[in-house]
C-alpha cells in the first residue's frame, strides 16, 4: 500500500492532483491491487448470478456503458432504478428495502453506512482495475483502506443561472441569498438538509461542517428568510433550467455543464460561490446482503476501466477519478475549467464530514425550512 | 330448522369475511399499530428507531407553530379542493341526471377514461401545460392574453388546478347516482305547490341529493387530507401538506418516530371531523325528513 495516500482526501492533496489532472500528466497507477485489502480469508470466488440490481443517482450512469456491460454478460438482466439524495436511499435500505445490489452513496454517506454496518467489504480479488484508482482516491478519510467503496466521480456543488434573465454576473452565495427577491419563485435548492443547510453556512462565512448552535442557527435565519422566494426544493433542476421554468438553481457541476449537450444550448453559467462550497467523490459500494455479490463485483471493475470512465464523463460530466481515462476524453471536457477546476477554485471547497449531531440539526433546519 | 340456517350463514359469513379480514389485519391493523408504538419510541441516530420510551414526539408537535401551521394549510386545502370539486361537479352531475338524454353513457366512460392512464402521469402532464414557456402560456400569448410569464406553475394555484381535475370524478359519481334516483314526480309536486324553478331546487332536489353530495365530499376531502403527490409535482417549495412532512420526516429527516406522531395526529384529527360531520349529516336528513 502506498504511504503517500490521502487519508483524509485533503485539500491540499486535492489540489496536488488536481494540477494533475489539468496540466494532463498521465499518474503512474502505483501499488498492486490485491495488496490494499486483507481478504485473504475471503472464500473461493463463485460463479456470476443471473441478475444485478443497481440503485443508483438519476442520470448517472451511461446508457451506452450499460448496454457495453449487458454485452459481455449477456445472462445478466441488469435492472436500475433512482433515488435523489443520500438520505432518501440511506432511507430506503434503512427500511429494509431488499433486492438491491450496488449503491451510489457520497463519500460522508460512505461512513455512515460503514457505521451502520450496511455496506459489504470488497473483495479487491474481483477488483483487478483498482490499479487505474489515482492515489488521491485511495485510502480516503470515509473509507479507510478503500475497502468498502471504489471512486465514481467527483465535484463541486454551486450554483447556476440563466444569463439570459439575469444580467448582473452572480459570482457568491451572498448573491444567491441576497438577491433573490430578483428571481421570485424562480430559485431552487438542493432537496437535501446538508447541501442547502451547508451553503447558508458558507454564505456566513463559517465551515460547511459546522455543528455549532449559534452558527447553525444563523444559517437557520438565513433560509427561513429566502424560503419566501424559493420555487422548488428538488436535486432534478435540468428540465426547470431549460425550460426557463427556473432561473437559478442549486446544484452540482457537472449536471450543468451536461445542459451544454443539448440542442439548442440553453443560457446557463455555472459558478463555485467565493466564500466556498462542497467538493465531493461519488462512490460505487456493494450493500451487505445484496443478492448478487459476485455480478456486483463485476460491474464495478466493469466502471473502474478506464475508457469507459471516459465515455461516462462524456453522459455524466463529472470528472473521473482516474487520470489515465484523460488520455480518451475530449479536449473541450477535459480543458473546461467547471470540471476539472483550477487549483485556485478549489481552494476555499470543503468535503462533508457527518456526525449524528450535526446531522440531526440539519434535518431539523431543513424540515422547517421545507415547511415555512 | 331457523337455528341451523341461520348457523350455515354464519360459516358462510366467516369464510366471506375471512380474505378481507386477514388482508386489514396483516397490511392495515399491523403496521398502524407499528406507527402507534413508533410515536412512544426514540429515533435513532441517521434513521431507525431505539426502543426506549420517549413522551416527547407529541409536544414537539406544538414546539413550533410551523407544523400546527401545515394542519391547518392541509386542512385548507383539503376544503378548498373539495369546495371547487362541488361546485364545478354537481351542475355537471345534475346535467349527465337529467339533461344527458342518449349521450349519457358516452358523457360518463368520458368521465372515467383518464382513469385508464397512471395518476402520475396525468399529474407530470399538468406539468408541462402549467410551464412557463409551455402550451397554455404559448396559446394565451398568441390571443395576446398574457404577457411575461404565465406564474402558474410551483403555486398553490397549479396544486388547486390539480386537485380539481384528479378528484372530480369522485365527486361526480356520487352525485350523479343519487340525481338519477330523484323522484322527479316531487319536483312537478312542487311546481303544483307554487314553488319557483329555485325554491324547489333547493327545498326538493338539494335535501334529496343530500346523501350524494355527503358522499362526494368525504370521497374529495379525506384523500386530500393525505395527498403527497399533486402538491410535490406542482406546488414546488409553496404547498407543503401534512403527506409531504410526514414523508420527509421519514425519508430525508431520518426521523421515524416524530414522523409517526404526526401520522397518528392526522388519524385522530380526521376522526374527530368525521364524527362532527356524521352528526351534522345525521341532523341534517332527520330535519329533511320531517319537512
Amino acid at each position: 500500500m502506498n504511504r503517500l495516500t490521502a487519508r483524509d482526501f485533503s485539500r491540499r492533496e486535492f489540489l496536488a492532483f488536481s494540477a494533475m489532472a489539468t496540466g494532463g500528466l498521465v499518474l503512474a497507477a502505483c501499488g498492486a491491487s490485491s495488496s490494499t485489502s486483507s481478504n485473504g480469508s475471503l472464500g473461493p470466488v463463485g460463479p456470476i448470478e443471473s441478475a444485478l440490481s443497481v440503485y443508483n443517482w438519476d442520470q448517472y450512469l451511461s446508457p451506452d456503458t450499460l448496454t457495453q456491460f449487458k454485452a459481455k454478460y449477456p445472462n445478466l438482466k441488469v435492472d436500475t432504478a433512482t433515488y435523489a439524495s443520500n438520505e432518501d436511499m440511506l432511507a430506503k435500505i434503512e427500511a429494509g428495502a431488499k433486492g438491491y445490489d450496488v449503491v451510489v452513496p457520497t463519500g460522508y454517506m460512505v461512513e455512515i453506512m460503514i457505521q451502520k454496518g450496511l455496506l459489504l467489504p470488497l473483495d479487491f480479488r474481483q477488483l483487478s482495475n483498482f490499479s487505474h484508482v489515482d492515489t488521491i482516491f485511495r485510502d480516503p478519510g470515509y473509507d479507510p483502506g478503500s475497502k468498502h467503496s471504489m471512486p465514481k466521480d467527483w465535484g463541486t456543488t454551486g450554483f447556476g443561472y440563466r444569463t439570459d434573465k439575469i444580467s448582473t454576473p452572480m459570482t457568491t452565495w451572498k448573491d444567491f441569498f441576497d438577491r433573490a427577491s430578483e428571481f421570485k419563485g424562480k430559485v431552487s435548492v438542493l432537496d437535501g438538509a446538508t447541501e442547502t443547510v451547508g451553503m447558508a453556512l458558507k454564505y456566513h462565512g463559517y465551515s460547511y461542517n459546522s455543528d455549532k448552535d449559534s452558527e447553525l442557527s444563523k444559517a437557520r435565519d438565513l433560509l427561513l428568510k429566502f424560503k419566501p422566494n424559493v420555487g422548488q426544493i428538488t436535486s432534478s433542476y435540468k428540465a426547470d433550467l431549460t425550460n426557463a421554468n427556473t432561473w437559478v438553481a442549486m446544484g452540482w457541476n457537472g449536471d450543468f455543464e451536461a445542459l451544454k449537450g443539448q440542442t439548442p444550448v440553453p443560457p446557463v453559467q455555472y459558478i463555485v460561490p467565493k466564500e466556498g462550497s462542497e467538493l465531493w467523490v461519488d462512490t460505487w459500494a456493494i450493500l451487505r446482503g445484496a443478492p448478487h455479490p459476485v455480478a456486483a463485483h463485476a460491474f464495478i471493475n466493469f466502471l473502474l476501466d478506464p475508457t469507459i470512465g471516459a465515455q461516462e464523463i462524456q453522459y455524466t460530466y463529472y470528472a473521473q477519478a482516474e487520470t489515465e481515462a484523460l488520455a480518451t476524453i475530449p479536449d473541450a471536457i477535459k480543458s473546461d475549467p467547471i470540471i476539472y477546476p483550477p487549483a485556485s477554485a478549489l481552494s476555499p471547497l470543503e468535503t462533508r464530514k457527518a456526525t449524528p449531531a450535526g446531522q440531526k440539526a440539519r434535518d431539523q433546519i431543513f424540515a422547517e425550512f421545507k415547511a415555512a | 330448522m331457523v337455528r341451523r340456517l341461520s348457523r350455515v350463514n354464519a360459516g358462510a359469513g366467516t369464510v366471506l369475511l375471512a380474505p378481507a379480514t386477514f388482508w386489514y389485519a396483516a397490511f392495515f391493523v399491523v403496521p398502524l399499530g407499528f406507527i402507534l408504538v413508533f410515536s412512544f419510541l426514540t429515533s435513532a441516530d441517521y434513521g431507525g428507531i431505539e426502543y426506549r420510551f420517549n413522551l416527547g414526539n407529541y409536544p414537539q408537535l406544538l414546539k413550533s407553530p410551523i407544523y400546527l401551521r401545515i394542519f391547518l394549510n392541509t386542512m385548507g386545502m383539503a376544503a378548498a379542493g373539495t369546495a371547487i370539486c362541488l361546485v364545478m361537479g354537481f351542475p355537471l352531475a345534475y346535467f349527465l341526471a337529467t339533461r344527458a338524454g342518449r349521450w349519457k353513457n358516452v358523457f360518463l366512460v368520458m368521465l372515467i377514461v383518464p382513469f385508464w392512464t397512471s395518476f402520475l402521469t396525468r399529474t407530470y402532464a399538468w406539468l408541462i401545460l402549467l410551464s412557463d414557456n409551455g402550451p397554455l402560456a404559448h396559446v394565451l400569448r398568441q390571443a395576446n392574453l398574457l404577457h411575461g410569464d404565465l406564474g402558474f406553475l410551483y403555486t398553490y394555484k397549479a396544486v388547486l388546478m390539480g386537485i380539481a381535475y384528479n378528484y372530480l370524478p369522485l365527486m361526480v359519481f356520487p352525485l350523479y347516482v343519487s340525481l338519477e334516483r330523484l323522484d322527479k314526480r316531487l319536483l312537478e309536486a312542487a311546481k303544483d305547490l307554487g314553488a319557483g324553478k329555485l325554491q324547489a331546487f333547493w327545498r326538493v332536489t338539494v335535501p334529496l341529493t343530500m346523501p350524494g353530495i355527503l358522499t362526494g365530499c368525504l370521497l374529495v376531502f379525506i384523500p386530500l387530507t393525505g395527498e403527497y403527490v399533486i402538491p410535490a409535482i406542482l406546488g414546488g417549495a409553496k404547498s407543503y401538506m401534512i403527506g409531504n412532512l410526514i414523508g420527509d420526516e421519514f425519508v430525508s429527516a431520518h426521523d421515524w418516530a416524530f414522523g409517526s406522531a404526526l401520522g397518528m395526529a392526522v388519524i385522530v384529527l380526521l376522526l374527530v371531523l368525521i364524527a362532527i360531520y356524521m352528526r351534522l349529516a345525521r341532523r341534517g336528513a332527520a330535519a329533511g325528513m320531517s319537512l
